[in-house]
C-alpha cells in the first residue's frame, strides 16, 4: 500500500469514458480554541465568524471541489467551488489557451494572484500553517477577480522563470460593524504584474498590482455627499474631503516572497505593501518562517506582523469632520504582532493532521484584525490553539 | 503469503529503476535535470519533439526520490498546487501492463520508467 500515492488517488477521479474531464476536491476539518469570550477570532476582516471563548468549527473548516475538461490539446476549462462559513463561493471558473509549453492565456475568474500562496489560500493541505498568515492574507481586500491573464514560463541555465500579466475587475459585499452596516469593495481598472524565479533550491517571487479601489458604504456615502453639500464647509475643507473619499481611488500592492530549501530545512518571508490613495490607512506586512522536514513530522515557528499608517493627516478644520475621519482612519489601520508555533504531519499520502499555537499580540495604533464585542477597542493578547486536519483527492 | 509479499515490497523499493520510452523518441540519453522537467510537466518537449511521460504506480515513490530528489509529501503539495490552480495535471499513472499497450503507439514518443527492459521499449541512459 505504500506505492498508493495522490497521483494514483487522482486517476481514479476520472469518468469512465471521459478521460479528460477529471474531479478533484480538497478540504479542511479545523478546530480553533480562544479563551476570550468577549472576541471573536477571524483570520481575515472579510469574515465576522469564529472561536469567541469557545471550541470553533468556523474558522478553518472547508470544503472545495473542481472539475477540469481538457477540451483539446490547447484548451481547458476549470470550475472551483468552495463552502466555508461564509457560505459557497465560486473561485476559479475560466478556459486556458495554451499556445505552447511557454505561453498560455486564461480568461474568467481566477484568483487574485497578489502575494504568493493568494491563488491557493483555501487549499491548506498545500502549506504547513493550519491557515496562512493573516497579518498578510487577512488584509487582502479580495480574493479573485474576473478578467483576463497572461502567463509564460522558460528556463536559462538552470534558472525558471515564469511572468504573468492580469487584468479585470472585481466586487463583493463584506459584513460590517453594527455601527457602520454593510460594505461593498470594487475593483476596478485592475492591472497587475508577478515575476517568479527558481534557481536550485531558492525561489523568488515579486508581485505589483494597481486598482481603481471603491468601498461603497450607505453611512459613509451619506456621510460625504452631505459634507460636499454643506453650506458651512469651506471649499478648501471639501477639497480635502474630496481626497479621503472611498470611491474610485488608486490602490497599489506591491509584495516579495522567497523561500530557500537546505536539505530538510526550509527559510520562507514575504513582505506587501499596501498604498491606498484615500482615508483608508496604508498598511506593511511580512512574516518570516522556518520548519524543518523530519520524515512525516515538520516542526514550524513564524513571526509575522501588520502595520498600518493613517492617511488621515488632522488637516480639516471642521471639529465634528475632523473626528469622523479620524475614526475611519484609525478603523482601517491594522495594527498586530503574531507568533506561530505548529507542526504538520503526513498521516496519509493525500491527508496532513495539523497542531499550531498561535499567539497575537494586538497594537495600540489602529487595530487587530479579530472583532471586538466590546467598544471602546482595547488591544488583547490572543491566545489561539488550531486542530486541523487537511485532505485532497 | 504476507512474508512473500514483504520480500515481493523489499525487491521493488531497493531495485534499479530504468527509465525507458518508445522507439518513435529520437533520444537516447537524457540529462537528469531534464528528466525531472519532463515528469513535473515543466516541459512537454525535449529538442523540439513531444514527449508524453507516464508514472509508473508500482515504482512511483522510488523514482521520485531517486530521480526528482523530492520526498513524495512534496512532490504532492507541488501537483496540489498546480491541479488547484488550473496550471497542469500530474502525469497518468499505469501499470507494467498498460506500458505494453502504449507501445504499440508508434508515432508519439512515450517516457516511463521500469525495473526490467520492456518488449518494444528502449532504455533512455540518464546523465
Amino acid at each position: 500500500m505504500k506505492h498508493i500515492t495522490f497521483a494514483t488517488l487522482l486517476s481514479t477521479f476520472t469518468i469512465a469514458g471521459m478521460e479528460n474531464l477529471h474531479i478533484n476536491g480538497f478540504g479542511t476539518l479545523g478546530l480553533t480554541y480562544q479563551g476570550n469570550n468577549e472576541i471573536i477570532y477571524t483570520d481575515t476582516w472579510r469574515s465576522d465568524h469564529g472561536t469567541d471563548g469557545e471550541i470553533s468549527l468556523l474558522n478553518d473548516t472547508k470544503f472545495g471541489l473542481q472539475l477540469d475538461w481538457q477540451a483539446t490539446d490547447k484548451l481547458d476549462f476549470t470550475l472551483q467551488g468552495t463552502v466555508d462559513s461564509e457560505g459557497a463561493n465560486l473561485e476559479w471558473a475560466n478556459i486556458k489557451y495554451t499556445l505552447n509549453d511557454n505561453h498560455n492565456i486564461k480568461i474568467g475568474q481566477m484568483r487574485f494572484p497578489t502575494a504568493m500562496y493568494s491563488d491557493i489560500l483555501k487549499v491548506s493541505y498545500s502549506y504547513n500553517w493550519v491557515r496562512l498568515p493573516e497579518d498578510i492574507y487577512g488584509i487582502l481586500p479580495l480574493t479573485s477577480y474576473i478578467g483576463a491573464e497572461y502567463n509564460y514560463q522558460n528556463n536559462y541555465k538552470g534558472m525558471e522563470y515564469r511572468f504573468k500579466l492580469y487584468t479585470g475587475r472585481s466586487e463583493d459585499t463584506m459584513v460590517g460593524s453594527q455601527d457602520v452596516g454593510d460594505y461593498t469593495i470594487i475593483l476596478e481598472h485592475i492591472y497587475g504584474a508577478n515575476i517568479s524565479l527558481n534557481w536550485e533550491d531558492l525561489s523568488i517571487r515579486v508581485g505589483y498590482t494597481r486598482t481603481d479601489i471603491t468601498i461603497d458604504n450607505e453611512r459613509v456615502n451619506n456621510y460625504f455627499e452631505q459634507a460636499y453639500q454643506d453650506p458651512n464647509l469651506s471649499s478648501a475643507t471639501k477639497s480635502i474631503l474630496h481626497s479621503y473619499d472611498p470611491r474610485a481611488k488608486d490602490t497599489q500592492y506591491l509584495s516579495f516572497g522567497f523561500k530557500y530549501d537546505y536539505q530538510a530545512l526550509y527559510l520562507l518571508g514575504e513582505y506587501v505593501w499596501i498604498d491606498m490613495d484615500n482615508i483608508i490607512s496604508d498598511n506593511y506586512a511580512g512574516y518570516i518562517s522556518t520548519g524543518y522536514h523530519y520524515g512525516v513530522w515538520t516542526p514550524h515557528i513564524t513571526y509575522s506582523k501588520v502595520k498600518g499608517k493613517s492617511n488621515y493627516s488632522h488637516n480639516v478644520e471642521d471639529p465634528l469632520v475632523d473626528a469622523a475621519l479620524e475614526e475611519m482612519a484609525t478603523r482601517t489601520q491594522t495594527n498586530q504582532e503574531h507568533i506561530t508555533l505548529g507542526v504538520r504531519y503526513d498521516w496519509k499520502s493525500n491527508i496532513a493532521l495539523k497542531m499550531q499555537y498561535d499567539h497575537i499580540i494586538e497594537g495600540n495604533e489602529g487595530r487587530g484584525i479579530s472583532i471586538h464585542k466590546e467598544q471602546p477597542y482595547d488591544p488583547e493578547n490572543i491566545h489561539l490553539i488550531s486542530l486541523s486536519m487537511d485532505f485532497i483527492f | 503469503m504476507k512474508y512473500l509479499l514483504i520480500c515481493i515490497f523489499t525487491v521493488v523499493s531497493n531495485a534499479d529503476i530504468l527509465l525507458v520510452a518508445t522507439p518513435s523518441c529520437r533520444f537516447d540519453t537524457l540529462d537528469s535535470k531534464m528528466v525531472k522537467r519532463l515528469f513535473m510537466k515543466k516541459t512537454t518537449q525535449y529538442q523540439g519533439e513531444a514527449v508524453k511521460v507516464y508514472d509508473n504506480r508500482e515504482l512511483y515513490n522510488d523514482f521520485i526520490q531517486t530521480f526528482i530528489k523530492k520526498t513524495p509529501t512534496k512532490m504532492n503539495i507541488y501537483w496540489t498546487r498546480m491541479i488547484f490552480t488550473g496550471t497542469k495535471k500530474p502525469p497518468k499513472k499505469v501499470t507494467g501492463n498498460d506500458l505494453l499497450s502504449l507501445s504499440k503507439e508508434s508515432d508519439i514518443c512515450h517516457l516511463s520508467y521500469t525495473t526490467q527492459p520492456i518488449q518494444g521499449w528502449k532504455e533512455i541512459h540518464v546523465h
